[in-house]
């Protein structure tokens, strides 16, 4: 799993968030409630980026805010920003000195 | 209307509430099991209680998962479980002796009774007609403690099996047609009770086999009557006295059905992503494989072990293929020596392995890069097994063997002839792997390794709140923000003092911090704040910083739930825009909490800076207790010892 930050210098928008799955020492029991997908999401309603856990028995591909249905980005890192559309600065946030 | 199986079970340990479905009951557990993964917490919980010996009938730990000791820390903890399965009155499974769910079925399983387990796996024991359920570390302490479970009354559908296995269809098949059939997320909130006249043709480790996987349907758990051939299975694991028969009535009535004729299934496996990308074998065969495994809770009785030596037998596996087994259990393993299987298994070219999980948890035997990984387990999530983009498949251990001699995904079918493996009169008896309680606990020091420190527990609720925000998040922040983990901080689990110093690292390093010289105070977050992982430890380590309650739009429900566990009180704004009024820095505070809280209220004022805004606090009564307590072993200690 990794923390990424998107930043957009047009409109401001900013964002951090977890995506992807655990790396195997990253889970603290071993309940399936434990295990966890968190995928990308554009809510088109809020022009912002959301994260679902898409092993979620309850996630419906629906924005857990508003309700309304969620755009997946297919993108492993996404270009635009979801607020303005211009170019987005994404980057990935090194924490293996903290972490591991 | 008869009644089912899973209705009488639960009619005759229920303690609190009424069976109607999602309404909150409370049952009593007869029996407790754990693993070592969650058996620390479980057991640092338990012991926060202060109750000399534990009050569930039963109690067993088991050492299967972090069976490779490759430093200090696994090693102690599975001292710090034998010391304690000692004191506390459970026995302990010491490493080697097998996989908790295999070793349960085979020596502890008791038909009719309610097990609560730390594993998701625990259903296994509905083969031989336990509910049996697979619950979070807290909800076992609480257990151990005599306290009853609660849970929403499932909807309990009826599988009514027909027909008869072909020659290499299995057990797995049933379940992997379940998959295919309901998807991951077709059992939530729901108990499969499997019924019908061709139950009787599948045996009980079989039928362990189907309720296993149950877990990757989402099931609260699954359930086969007790019939002859439990009983069957009892006579030659030599404790035919633990057998009782237990069955629905013959018009049971269940709220929803399903029908599966057992001769129309043919071999599938569940291809990589999810469990529930079922194929027919058939459909996906010629794809080449580079390893092969054999074993975990799902597939690892002596049954299969043979049946997977037989095929062996005189032959080699392909040379591209690596191929571990693991037995399920000491048992399993003893017998499958004395019968032959080790030799053909070894002979062919096979690694075998202890008896434990491995690598069905990404312990050892993690595939290469873009390998085709074929495995008898039980999941096949991305990354499970160690390996990034890994592409494991999951189908029964015939499939496995085919796989494993021709190189490349096959139809076992065209092995010919299934081999028919004789039932043994007497499973080996030997439980010198299993350490029983001792009498006085007086005599036994519970032996601590320098990470495992006592379990930090909050006072009861304060008449009025009052603190700082501590951090303002925005939506959808995980319990990942909450409580990152990786390889430094994971080992600390078992140590709240030093793996809360992790709390929001990724957002703001400073805020354990200023948490501890602000001596507490509140967390402000968006919609859905705690969605993801149901780790406690995102609501235990807030807790043991002294944060006292979470201001949101909207809650994710497991981790409002682990909130409440612990003592913290998560408020809804009445009005979401209040969300925006609050900064970090911002003094909170809320009078009156704990008559709020026992009087009903469904909503408290509270004053932020001279303005003030209306906060929910709708819970139910058993919630609110809990809270005025300062959480549910709080509760529980009150409760149990007046």
């Amino acid at each position: 799993m990794d923390v990424w930050y998107f930043k957009c210098s047009n409109c401001e928008y900013e964002k951090k968030l977890t995506l992807g799955t655990y790396d195997l020492e990253q889970t603290f029991t071993d309940l399936n409630e434990d295990f966890v997908y968190y995928k990308l999401f554009i809510c088109k309603k809020e022009n912002m980026f959301v994260t679902g856990n898409i092993y979620d028995n309850h996630f419906d591909n629906r924005c857990l805010t508003d309700g309304s249905e969620l755009v997946p980005v297919e993108e492993s890192q996404p270009k635009k920003c979801p607020k303005c559309n211009t170019n987005i600065l994404v980057e990935k946030i090194d924490l293996s000195e903290v972490i591991g | 209307m008869g009644k089912s199986l899973t209705h009488k079970i639960i009619e005759s340990h229920l303690v609190d509430g009424t069976m109607e479905v999602g309404e909150e009951i409370g049952i009593k557990v007869d029996r407790v099991l754990m693993q070592d993964a969650t058996g620390t917490m479980a057991c640092l919980q338990f012991e926060a209680l202060d109750i000399p010996r534990i009050k569930a009938e039963h109690a067993v730990i088991y050492v299967d998962h972090n069976i490779l000791q490759i430093g200090f820390e696994n090693p102690d903890d599975h001292k710090f479980l034998e010391t304690f399965a000692k004191k506390y009155g459970m026995y302990f499974s010491k490493p080697g002796n097998g996989i908790c769910h295999q070793v349960n079925l085979e020596r502890f399983s008791i038909p009719g009774k309610i097990l609560l387990g730390s594993d998701s796996h625990t259903p296994t024991a509905g083969g031989a007609g336990m509910l049996a359920i697979g619950v979070g570390g807290l909800d076992v302490a609480i257990a151990m403690a005599g306290a009853p479970f609660y849970t929403k009354m499932p909807k309990v559908v009826g599988v009514k099996l027909t027909g008869q296995l072909r020659p290499w269809v299995t057990a797995k098949d049933v379940i992997l047609e379940m998959l295919r059939r309901l998807t991951v997320k077709g059992g939530v909130n729901k108990i499969f009770e499997y019924y019908g006249d061709s139950v009787k043709t599948l045996l009980v480790p079989e039928r362990g086999t189907i309720c296993n996987m149950g877990a990757e349907l989402g099931a609260t758990t699954s359930i086969f009557p007790s019939d002859e051939n439990t009983r069957d299975y009892f006579r030659r694991q030599d404790r035919e006295q633990n057998w009782k028969l237990s069955t629905a009535d013959p018009d049971a009535w269940y709220d929803e059905n399903i029908e599966i004729n057992l001769s129309e299934l043919e071999p599938m496996m569940a291809c990589p992503g999810s469990p529930d990308n079922i194929k027919k074998v058939s459909d996906v065969q010629g794809i080449e494989v580079q390893q092969v495994l054999i074993g975990s809770c799902t597939n690892s009785n002596y049954q299969e072990l043979m049946t997977a030596a037989h095929l062996l037998k005189d032959r080699k596996i392909h040379p591209n293929i690596t191929m571990a087994v693991n037995p399920g259990s000491k048992q399993v393993l003893e017998m499958a020596s004395r019968d032959g299987a080790v030799y053909n298994i070894i002979s062919a070219g096979a690694r075998l392995l202890e008896p434990g999980c491995h690598g069905c948890i990404g312990m050892g035997s993690a595939p290469g890069t873009d390998w085709i990984s074929i495995r008898s387990f039980n999941r096949n999530w991305p990354g499970r097994s160690g390996t990034k983009n890994d592409n494991v498949y999951l189908t029964s251990p015939e499939v496995c063997i085919a796989c494993a001699i021709t190189g490349k995904i096959i139809d076992p079918r065209e092995l010919g002839d299934y081999p028919k493996i004789p039932w043994p009169e007497r499973f080996i008896i030997d439980d010198s792997g299993i350490i029983p309680p001792i009498d006085d606990p007086v005599k036994v020091e519970v032996m601590r390794g320098p990470n495992i420190k006592p379990l930090p527990l909050r006072k009861p609720m304060e008449p009025n709140l009052q603190g700082e925000v501590l951090i303002k998040v925005d939506d959808n922040i995980s319990t990942d923000a909450i409580m990152p983990a990786g390889a430094k901080i994971l080992p600390l689990r078992s140590n709240i003092p030093a793996i809360s110093e992790y709390v929001f690292y990724w957002l703001d390093p400073t805020f354990a911090k200023r948490a501890k010289e602000k001596n507490g105070g509140f967390i402000v977050g968006g919609d859905n704040y705690g969605q993801g992982s149901s780790r406690e430890h995102a609501a235990l380590a807030p807790m043991y910083l002294g944060v006292k309650g979470v201001l949101t739009k909207s809650f994710a429900r497991i981790h409002r739930a682990n909130l409440i566990n612990f003592g913290i009180i998560p408020f809804e704004f009445t009005n979401s825009d209040d969300y925006y009024k609050l900064q970090q820095g911002n003094a909170i505070k809320i009078n009156y909490i704990v008559n709020a809280l026992s009087n009903g209220s469904k909503s408290i004022k509270a004053s932020i800076n001279g303005d003030v805004i209306e906060l929910n606090i709708d819970f139910s009564e058993r919630q609110r207790k809990i809270l005025i307590e300062g959480g549910l072993l709080n509760y529980i200690r009150k409760t149990t010892t007046g």
